[in-house]
């Protein structure tokens, strides 16, 4: 188990800050590990995931005896060290040829894991294509249904999502939409149960494409998709979901990034913005209006008046 | 001037941008990430993968990069179009749990005590003499007490 370092001079102390929880997180690093026997088949594959994730992604050289589905307390220890919440880990057995696991951690512990066959694979190598610069944000394409029902595609669209993400952004640079990483799944659940996939015929397609944009005449350009690689095909094995409540917590927005309710401001049916002021109640006998002199009643004018007709009387 | 049919004879020397769909495409545009729900042509898909995997994501990246080209663009300078994304809506779990509030030092006891605040003074101030905003003290600023003026009076017990 790790100690808790007292910070001595302040490079460490900046360094557990770093780590220590924050409101806004930092992007995820993720671990690529190699089992205890491993094919060239999933060390390219390593590799390659690795590449796709270019920064905040270490790669162990070395072969570590990592059962994840057994035993966590190594994996436990490795993300630790490692300040890490996304993990892959590949191996390859008769039983289980090419294997690749995608985890994710929450707080020290193993939240989700997803254990996927490689059926095919080509690595990015294969593909002589220019590639685009790492870094960039990828765009996602999900196909087939498959994603909305069943609950081993959801847990993967949302841990692939997760993966390659990047850093949260608020705008982007439309000339820096590189790649597209595209996920599709095919076959049917045979078995009534959503959680298990034993008795499921279907493929995960794995894709990577770069974009090229071309004129179309229009303010918006024309797409076109060229293979960049990695390609695989994928099919699940075994899984193993987040607990609901575990799930709850690790999902939950802090009420400093809630979007705020603007009250007493709406818009009415024609679409302008209307407001609303409250005022408090008013005394209509002490309102202050505007003075007008002419209309000022004055006891001298009265006699004065008065004076006008008794002289008129007397001439 | 009627320039339709040069305009149509523009258009059609490009590919169009339009796709359609069955279902329309469900996007989280803070992840740029599209999902489809439309079902695959399960024979094209055995034949000839790789081509028709190719060109079914192209429909969809198009789509997506229409409702990308749909947001509020800005032009920046030396970057070029910037687009605006929207929050995040696909609920994606944390790797840390939220923070909790640190207790208040003990100074930060007794100035809640006391109703102390802590008043910053701001570096610069606006001097009435020069009509600007100035440093309030250093370089230029406003507290050289006289030092550069051009015209001092002598005093009286010089």
């Amino acid at each position: 188990m790790l100690k808790t370092i007292k910070p001595k001079n302040a490079r460490t102390k900046r360094i557990l800050k770093k780590r220590e929880p924050k409101v806004e997180e930092n992007v995820k690093t993720a671990i690529f590990i190699r089992g205890s026997t491993t094919s060239q088949v999933v060390n390219d594959a390593l590799s390659d995931l690795c590449r796709l994730r270019r920064s905040n992604s270490i790669n162990f050289t070395k072969k570590n005896n990592i059962h994840p589905f057994d035993d966590d307390t190594s994996l436990d220890f490795y993300c630790a060290k490692n300040d890490s919440s996304l993990f892959v880990i590949g191996s390859h057995s008769k039983k289980r040829p090419h294997n690749l696991v995608f985890g994710r951690m929450f707080d020290g512990q193993v939240l989700d894991m997803i254990e996927v066959g490689i059926e095919k694979a080509i690595t990015m190598n294969e593909i002589k294509t220019p590639k685009c610069s790492m870094g960039m944000k990828p765009l996602f394409i999900f196909n087939g249904e498959l994603f909305e029902t069943s609950q081993v595609h959801k847990t993967f669209k949302n841990m692939m999502l997760d993966f390659y993400r990047g850093q949260t952004m608020e705008s982007i640079n439309v000339s820096g939409l590189e790649y597209v990483i595209s996920i599709t799944a095919t076959g049917s659940i045979t078995s009534s149960d959503n959680t298990v996939p034993s008795t499921f015929d279907g493929k995960i397609f794995f894709r990577v494409y770069t974009i090229q944009m071309t004129k179309s005449g229009q303010k918006v350009p024309r797409v076109e998709l060229e293979d960049m690689g990695p390609n695989y095909e994928f099919k699940f094995r075994r899984t193993r979901f987040a607990k609901e409540e575990v799930y709850k917590i690790a999902t939950k927005i802090p009420k400093t990034l809630k979007p705020k309710k603007v009250k007493n401001v709406g818009v009415n049916e024609i679409g302008d913005k209307v407001g609303r002021i409250h005022v408090g109640r008013q005394d209509l006998g002490k309102l202050q209006t505007r003075k007008m002199k002419g209309l000022k009643r004055m006891s001298e004018d009265n006699d004065r008046t008065e004076d006008w007709s008794r002289k008129k009387r007397k001439a | 001037m009627d320039v339709s049919a040069q305009l149509e004879a523009q258009k059609s020397q490009y590919k169009s941008i339009n796709v359609e769909k069955q279902v329309p495409l469900q996007l989280d545009l803070g992840l740029l990430a599209g999902f489809d729900v439309n079902a695959l042509e399960e024979n094209k898909l055995k034949a000839e993968t790789d081509n028709y995997l190719k060109s079914y994501t192209r429909d969809g990246t198009q789509l997506l990069i229409n409702e990308i080209f749909r947001l509020p663009l800005t032009s920046v300078q030396d970057v070029g179009v910037v687009a605006e994304l929207p929050k995040i809506i696909t609920a994606i779990p944390r790797e840390k749990p939220l923070p909790k509030p640190k207790p208040p030092t003990r100074w930060e006891r007794f100035a809640k005590l006391k109703g102390i605040k802590k008043n910053t003074k701001s570096r610069l101030i606006y001097d009435e003499k020069r009509g600007e905003w100035v440093p309030r003290w250093g370089y230029k600023g406003a507290n050289d007490d006289g030092a550069n003026e051009w015209l001092v009076p002598v005093p009286d017990n010089a």
